[in-house]
């Protein structure tokens, strides 16, 4: 088969980059190995958050935010999005010294989204909060959604709009030459492309590899974990650290999503991962300091899955330096999946020759040599 | 609203049976030793256990093998023990849950 | 790749899960051979659903409760002398593949190793969802089996007994001989499993004292039937539990006939599948069984699995029953004890022969009771208002809507609308989710992935997880160094 563009990975990056630059006129393959939504994209923990993001992805997320809004319109489904307001919380005046720092800095961009909230306005977004809690910043228009419906409703829009999503098709290699590139799937077949979109996750550094164009971005197995409906006790209000990993997310059902960056080690090459019980009773610990009404609920499940890591913790997007015509999206690991839109949006865009929206220059894949 | 008595009945009903006392929603109640908290509410009235955390209706124990989590009680204090893996000991406190979830 | 290791040195050889037949079978074994075992249980006393309170029942009990259960009374003297670790009324959360499990006993989680697991989790009965099955009042007939061995409780208003299976007819002998009060008896099996069945009874007669008691069995509760003026309806289809805030009638179909009946407790039965839900969330591979229709893991003879330290003894791997799981958990301990060198190679040969020769005797009826037993076709063709998931209260409507678009997973479809999320963790909703999958997709069972199991396989409390004690770390544990989120 042959299309404008290739692109090796059914998850959301991959999809969001596809239907877009379907949209605009180009065709294109999605290839991946097991079924859109298998791993990160599917099993994030949902978290839709500009709050705490690095500063160099803020305008990507603002923009990322307005978008997500428009989802029913733009892939037929709500996503199940809902407003949580995040509060990322000062535990000590040196945590609320950090956050008046962002906040002045933001502020310096042109940037109003994240709000401080003193003693009083932590209290009324999340009554339930430990005393010890100084103050806050907060995003009012963050929120979560669900990954999986989200996984499934862009491959699906990808496909209704003449995308070939290729379940079950793993890349076995690609070569490029001075037409495009070649693509080899497990089923023996090659397909051929003029670009070619690396959007693997955590086998990204897999991809960039068969074209000898390295990427420092690793596979991590992030551990989270969900409670028991305690409705009302978290008053609808996502809650983050400063200082120390947690981060609480409260479903509309009225169930706690837990993460914070707490890890399992794994077996990459058998996609086997251990969860490691022990991070999630850290976690615990944490969740009772800041919220000790919590003490009842019931902790339900842990979970974890593949996700693509990068040391400085930004994604990469961008042309490859070496291979004309590869791009690279990858590296979001505890990034939740805010940034969907707005990424699929100007990856279509540089993909297409255009230059991007907003600028990608914080993204470049050559940042770390 | 008192519930109805219960729909089941002691086989062996002879007197001497050894019994214990368990506080059930803050009344005492006296119910034979060596049963499960499960089996000792379904022996003492008609009364449910518990309310669907996802819609508010009112369950009671189904599989009694601890599979299905529908008999959902307090013990001591401790929210959503399973009634049917709990045996009754002397001066147990046990409470419905009645709460109405408003998620 | 960073593989989890064990630093501390494992306080016991082997732990076994469950003290079922098989658990209580395979420790008295092993304890026997001179191996150090914990045995973790659920229960607070040895003896497994099968031969629940065996040890403490009255003579009256005894009587109604039969011949079997001097059997298993001896299994739980012969563990109770044997006195491996005992510890009752724990809940194993996690089981790793290295021979950790996690466990929580009194409101309390800590961490036991072993060099060896065995999971003998035992059955369940298979949950299949019908209008009103979440009142209150309605209740499994292994339920009710449990509640009259443990508290001599029996129903005192009229019951109504539905289902097919064997269970069914033992907890209706049961229930007549005590005297409880039966409106009817709905029997939902079909001529066609009969049928089917049949072709296997050549190797069923050759354990024709089996199938002698099974039919013995039926032909005393019919009789029992008659005395009492209980009807038996056959060919029963359209179950239905009614009642505002708990059950209040049953109606049915048999035939053309519309049935009615005013009662405060129905007690349901489907077959009996296994108990997988630890054996999952280790990571043992199973296996899709279609002739009774459930994935089961997918073990050697030994019971050994994928995992080069888990074992799967007992009913957990296979529905066999319980002298059946009681000769698979010797023959587990055999395994391990000659691994162990604790038993020679002729040591080892000697004894396992006899153990597998008289397992094979046993296995030998089950193919004519698989077949005789299979869920019939139409069991989850229930009306999309039904509920499915009680945890979740998500109706099968949802489902199928969800199977064709295209997403047939039940993880997937789990998390898109939550059926399974609950505390029961899909027990009670994963065969009807898989099979209403399968109808509305037309994709084979074994073409789905099964729903996966994550610990903590029972739910714990947040503060008895911050409390635990996990002590036996990975070197390479996870880090909680960034930014959440």
């Amino acid at each position: 088969m042959k299309a404008d563009v290739l692109i090796v990975g059914g998850g959301l990056m991959g999809c969001a980059t596809a239907i877009d630059l379907v949209r605009h006129g180009k065709s294109a393959i999605v290839f991946e190995k097991d079924v859109p939504g298998r791993h990160a994209s599917g099993h994030n923990s949902g978290g839709v958050r500009c709050q705490g993001r690095d500063i160099r992805e803020v305008p990507l997320a603002v923009l990322s935010r307005k978008l997500w809004d428009d989802h029913p319109d733009t892939v037929g489904s709500d996503c199940g999005f809902h407003v949580s307001p995040r509060l990322r919380l000062a535990e000590n005046d040196g945590d609320m010294a950090k956050l008046e720092k962002r906040h002045g800095e933001l502020s310096s961009m042109g940037f109003e989204h994240e709000v401080l909230a003193d003693r009083e306005e932590v209290r009324r977004l999340s009554p339930n909060i430990s005393r010890h809690v100084v103050g806050g910043l907060v995003c009012y228009t963050d929120g979560l959604a669900n990954p999986m419906l989200t996984s499934k409703a862009y491959a699906a829009k990808a496909e209704a709009l003449g995308v070939r999503v290729l379940s079950h098709h793993a890349t076995v290699s690609v070569s490029a030459s001075a037409n495009g590139f070649a693509l080899k799937t497990s089923d023996g077949k090659t397909h051929e492309g003029g670009a070619l979109v690396n959007a693997a996750g955590a086998w990204a550094g897999k991809i960039s590899a068969m074209l000898d164009d390295p990427l420092p971005v690793v596979p991590v197995a992030p551990t989270m974990m969900v409670t028991d409906r305690v409705p009302g006790l978290m008053n609808g209000t996502s809650l983050g650290l400063t200082g120390r990993a947690l981060g609480l997310m409260a479903a509309k059902n009225g169930t706690v999503i837990v993460g914070g960056g707490y890890r399992s080690p794994f077996d990459f090459d058998n996609e086997k991962i251990w969860i490691d019980s022990t991070q999630m009773a850290k976690a615990s610990k944490l969740m009772l300091e800041i919220l000790p009404k919590l003490r009842d609920a019931r902790v339900v499940r842990f979970w974890s899955a593949f996700e693509g890591n990068l040391a400085d913790k930004v994604p990469i997007i961008g042309e490859s330096t070496k291979v004309p015509g590869l791009f690279h999206v990858c590296g979001f690991s505890a990034h939740g999946f805010q940034l969907v839109p707005a990424v699929g949006r100007v990856m279509s865009q540089i993909v297409r020759g255009l230059s991007p929206e907003i600028s990608l220059s914080d993204f470049r894949p050559d940042r770390f040599a | 609203m008192k519930p109805h008595p219960s729909r089941f009945a002691q086989k062996d009903s002879s007197a001497d049976i050894e019994r214990v006392t368990v506080v059930l929603d803050g009344l005492p109640i006296h119910v034979p030793a060596g049963t499960t908290v499960a089996a000792a509410l379904l022996g003492h009235d008609d009364g449910h256990f518990c309310l669907s955390t996802a819609d508010g209706e009112r369950r009671g124990p189904h599989c009694l093998m601890g599979v299905c989590f529908e008999c959902l009680v307090e013990i001591d204090g401790v929210k959503d023990r399973q009634a049917c893996l709990e045996p009754v000991r002397e001066g147990m406190r046990v409470r419905r849950q009645y709460e109405q979830a408003d998620g | 790749m960073s593989r989890p290791m064990v630093e501390t040195k494992p306080k016991h050889d082997v732990i076994v899960v469950g003290a079922g037949p098989a658990g209580l079978a395979c420790s008295t074994e092993l304890v026997g051979l001179g191996v150090s075992v914990a045995v973790v249980d659920e229960q607070g006393e040895p003896g497994g659903n099968i031969y629940r309170n065996v040890t403490h029942l009255s003579a009256q009990q005894r009587k109604v409760l039969g011949l079997d259960y001097t059997i298993g009374r001896e299994l739980v003297e012969a563990f109770l002398a044997a006195a491996p670790d005992y510890l009752p009324r724990a809940h194993v959360w996690q089981a790793e593949a290295t021979g950790n499990v996690c466990l929580s006993q009194n409101g309390k989680s800590r961490k036991l190793h072993a060099a060896y697991l065995v999971l003998s989790t035992g059955a369940m009965e298979r949950p299949v969802p019908f209008p009103g099955w979440t009142l209150p009042g309605v209740m499994t007939c292994g339920g009710m089996s449990n509640l009259y061995k443990v508290s001599g409780l029996i129903p005192s208003d009229p019951v109504v007994l539905a289902g097919s299976g064997p269970l069914l007819w033992l907890v209706a002998e049961h229930l007549f001989v005590m005297g409880a009060p039966i409106a009817a008896i709905l029997d939902t099996s079909t001529r066609k499993g009969a049928a089917s069945a049949a072709r296997h009874l050549p190797g069923a007669l050759g354990r024709l004292g089996y199938m002698m008691k099974g039919l013995g069995m039926m032909a005393a509760v019919k009789r029992a039937a008659k005395e009492n003026k209980t009807p038996i309806y056959r060919d029963v289809k359209n179950l239905r539990a009614e009642g505002g805030e708990r059950l209040g009638k049953v109606r049915a179909t048999s035939g053309t006939q519309d049935l009615c009946f005013d009662v405060a407790t129905l007690l349901v039965h489907e077959g009996v599948i296994p108990e997988t839900a630890l054996l999952r969330q280790a990571g043992c591979a199973h296996r899709w069984n279609p002739v009774q229709r459930y994935w089961h893991a997918d073990v050697a003879a030994d019971g050994r699995t994928n995992l080069p330290s888990v074992f799967v003894a007992g009913d957990g791997a296979f529905v066999h029953g319980a002298k059946s799981a009681q000769l698979k958990g010797q023959r587990t301990a055999l395994s391990i004890a000659r691994e162990l060198g604790r038993l020679s190679e002729v040591e080892f040969r000697s004894r396992v022969g006899s153990v597998s020769k008289e397992l094979d005797k046993e296995l030998r009826p089950r193919p004519f009771i698989d077949a005789l037993y299979a869920p019939r076709g139409d069991l989850f063709h229930v009306a999309d208002d039904t509920i499915v998931c009680r945890c979740e209260g998500v109706a099968a409507g949802r489902i199928r809507e969800v199977a064709r678009t295209g997403v047939v997973d039940p993880n997937e479809i789990k998390s898109i609308i939550r059926c399974g999320m609950g505390p029961c963790q899909g027990r009670m909703c994963g065969s009807a989710v898989l099979e209403l999958a399968v109808e509305a997709s037309g994709v084979a069972a074994e073409q789905i992935r099964a729903l996966r199991q994550r610990p903590p396989i029972k739910p714990i409390s947040l503060e008895e997880l911050a409390a635990a004690d996990l002590d036996v770390v990975s070197p390479r544990a996870g880090r909680a160094d960034e930014e959440t989120r």
